[in-house]
């Protein structure tokens, strides 16, 4: 085959040209750490990768869910154990009034005692969370749900959200479990509790006992309820956590460079574009030899 | 006396002869660069002997040249034009889809995210901004997909009107090679056209043959002639209301008009038209068939909902009526831009701080609504921009073979055409020392005729 000067020089310059191109894409992958930058670099690859991604975002807004159900629900816990604790005082003063070892005046003191009972599980039961939602009043979260009579105003509606993918669970305990939908309506328990107290009235006092124990068995079920939320929260929350992780790796086998690779890639590209130039100048030199 | 006289004219035509080798040797050699040149020939024949000896005489120029090869080659141009075309402007719209679009697929995925957290605290004022800021990130990402892959078709265009402008210009020149071949026997006007033949393969693709009388005939896919012999029609690109105003390619020879636009099969031109309305054009309607089955679904959940005020029936985005033009219109509702308080997270007659209407929205990002009820909204704005990620990489691939096939014909027309400054080193070398020796003959011839008048 014939091949001119002018020929020569110019495989010799597309020679170096392909070399110098296919050193600088080495260069940037071995740099950037990336080896899927754009769709087109490896359609598949890339496509996997954004998928991994735009996952990884929602099970992070996931995350942020699950926290503050969480906090809602330790909040919850909370204010049920304090209305536990008020409940068994209020038995104890109860069956103290109802034993008749006190005098009238002595059972009428025990009534303000538990008038202050009533009015702490009052104002557990009308708490807020730390955005300013109350607590136990249902959907109606921005009005006190108990009003000093006792009357329930919230409603019976619990809150989900979704803990993992197509999965949902509910997150919040409903004001309902603390008013006779449920059993007994607490705060008329304490109530009536007080008023026989007041009234020396035995009777009274004694049917407040075996109400205040079904007070409590609804506020152990309100807080067995919260607990158990709290623990699918928690397996929910480790889960995410192993499916951020499954993802991270899918997205980094996608996309990624593999540094050992990138680095052989890097040296065999300079490699050629030290010999294209190496021949360009051989060829060079050979156009220079006098000629005639 | 005469045959000396005879003889003098023997030497003459051998140094005519000469001249005429050196002077080709000599045009080669200046023309070793030129572009489309190809190298020139003397056939020297050896004359009857008449009335002693014969002499020598030279013909014209003769060209080194390959007609098949060259209508190969030019294929081969029309090839290397559309994928090159392609390559390059697939290229750029895949870059600015994966910038402007600022992730799309992801977009979506924080959209969809943000409700899910909204649905653990509705009464939080920053989730809900935080959603709407969602939302609104989302309806600018199809805005600047939209437009992004408006521009390159618009790109296109501007491009599509100058090589038409080009392709015009290049078959007049032929036309006018054509003309002048007609009455002059010159091999350049010969490569002068062949180069504007290639040139004009790479634009519009098409076909050329040299007919028996020396004029050029270029014709076009579908029939439509661009040269014939010195006349040559007008290739114009027009804007057309069918093709969404984008233009069309047509040859017009002055009586007839013939739409090229869809029968265009190599050139840069037929690369253009199929990116523009091939693989943009998909990709646009794609997207905006996302942008509406998006904002429907989302609407439809939302206007079952209530903001916290209890109302229902808004919608959360607006957007156009059908498909077309969705992407660049979707906006976010400015009632609930400007107050989150009247994003729907809550169920209809319930309380303010239910959240069913927040978990139904995030839950539609799960669900496969669109691309026909296929996909999830995120792996279809992640497909769309894929697609035309893979199209990128097999128009590229498609582009270096050819790249690969058109290099190997010019290097056998090179092998065949090209000048070699040896070469013709060598035949400047060799005419020179036949010119000298040519010129001893006639001073040989001279001193004898001047030895026999002295005598006289």
């Amino acid at each position: 085959m014939r091949v001119t000067e002018s020929r020569m020089m110019e495989l010799s310059a597309a020679g170096m040209a392909s070399a110098r191109d296919r050193a600088a894409q080495a260069e940037q992958v071995m740099s950037s750490g990336v080896r899927v930058a754009q769709p087109s670099d490896d359609p598949v690859a890339w496509q996997e990768g954004e998928r991994a991604a735009a996952r990884t975002a929602m099970s992070q807004a996931r995350g942020t869910a699950i926290g503050t159900a969480t906090d809602h629900l330790q909040q919850t816990d909370t204010a049920l154990s304090t209305i536990a604790d008020a409940l068994q005082s209020a038995r104890s003063l109860a069956v103290e009034g109802a034993n008749g070892a006190l005098g009238p005046n002595e059972v009428a003191a025990l009534a303000s005692s538990v008038s202050a009972l009533r009015d702490t599980v009052l104002a557990q039961a009308n708490a807020r969370d730390t955005d300013g939602e109350y607590l136990f009043a249902g959907s109606r979260g921005t009005t006190a749900p108990f009003s000093a009579a006792g009357a329930y105003s919230g409603d019976a509606a619990t809150r989900s959200i979704e803990l993992a993918e197509g999965q949902t669970a509910p997150v919040t305990v409903s004001g309902a479990a603390l008013t006779s939908a449920s059993g007994v309506d607490v705060l008329g328990v304490l109530s009536s509790l007080a008023t026989a107290l007041q009234g020396n009235n035995v009777a009274g006092i004694q049917q407040a006992i075996g109400d205040l124990k079904t007070a409590t068995d609804q506020v152990s079920g309100a807080r067995a309820q919260a607990g158990a939320a709290l623990g699918e929260l928690r397996s929910a929350d480790n889960a995410r956590g192993q499916l951020e992780l499954t993802l991270n790796t899918l997205q980094s086998r996608d996309v990624d460079a593999d540094p050992i690779t990138a680095a052989s890639n890097l040296a065999q590209a300079k490699a050629a574009l030290d010999a294209s130039q190496a021949v360009a100048q051989e060829i060079a030199a050979m156009m220079q030899t006098p000629r005639g | 006396m005469s045959g000396l006289l005879g003889l003098l004219d023997l030497g003459a035509g051998a140094l005519l002869a000469d001249n005429a080798g050196v002077a080709v040797a000599g045009r080669n050699a200046t023309n070793v660069n030129t572009e489309g040149y190809s190298r020139e020939s003397i056939d020297l024949e050896a004359e009857l002997a008449a009335p002693l000896v014969g002499g020598v005489s030279a013909g014209d120029p003769t060209r080194a040249a390959d007609a098949l090869l060259a209508a190969r080659e030019r294929l081969a141009q029309g090839a290397s034009g559309k994928s090159g075309a392609q390559s390059a402007a697939l290229g750029g719209l895949e870059s600015d889809l994966t910038t402007s679009t600022n992730d799309l697929g992801q977009q979506l995925g924080v959209f969809f995210g943000s409700l899910n957290a909204l649905a653990a605290s509705p009464l939080d004022s920053a989730r809900r901004q935080a959603a709407v800021t969602a939302a609104q990130s989302v309806a600018s990402s199809f805005n600047a997909g939209a437009q992004a892959i408006a521009r390159a078709q618009s790109d296109s265009d501007g491009r599509v009107a100058a090589l038409a402008t080009q392709a015009t210009q290049l078959a007049s020149q032929i036309a006018g090679y054509n003309r002048a071949i007609a009455t002059s026997a010159d091999p350049v006007l010969a490569d002068k056209r062949d180069l504007a033949a290639r040139q004009l393969a790479t634009i519009v693709g098409g076909q050329a043959r040299v007919d028996p009388d020396g004029q050029m005939r270029f014709v076009v896919a579908g029939g439509a002639v661009l040269v014939d012999g010195t006349h040559a029609s007008q290739v114009t690109a027009t804007p057309d209301a069918t093709l969404g105003n984008h233009l069309r390619i047509d040859v017009v020879d002055g009586v007839h008009d013939a739409n090229v636009t869809g029968s265009l099969d190599g050139g840069s031109l037929a690369g253009e038209i199929s990116f523009r309305d091939g693989t943009a054009a998909t990709a646009a309607a794609q997207l905006d068939q996302l942008a509406s089955d998006f904002a429907s679904q989302v609407n439809t959940v939302h206007s079952a909902n209530a903001a916290l005020d209890g109302t229902t029936g808004r919608a959360l985005f607006t957007t156009t009526a059908t498909a077309t033009g969705a992407a660049a219109a979707l906006q976010v509702s400015s009632a609930i831009a400007g107050d989150p308080d009247l994003l729907a997270a809550a169920a209809a007659g319930a309380g303010p701080s239910d959240a069913s209407g927040a978990t139904a929205l995030a839950a539609l990002g799960e669900q496969s609504l669109a691309a026909g009820n296929t996909r999830t909204f995120s792996d279809e704005a992640i497909a769309t921009v894929a697609d035309v990620g893979a199209a990128a990489k097999a128009a590229s691939d498609t582009d270096t073979l050819n790249t690969a096939r058109s290099d190997a014909l010019a290097q056998s027309r090179d092998s065949i055409s090209g000048v070699s400054a040896d070469e013709e080193l060598a035949n400047l070398q060799k005419f020179q020392h036949a010119a000298e020796a040519a010129t001893q003959f006639v001073s040989t011839v001279n001193s004898l005729l001047d030895n026999l008048i002295q005598n006289l």
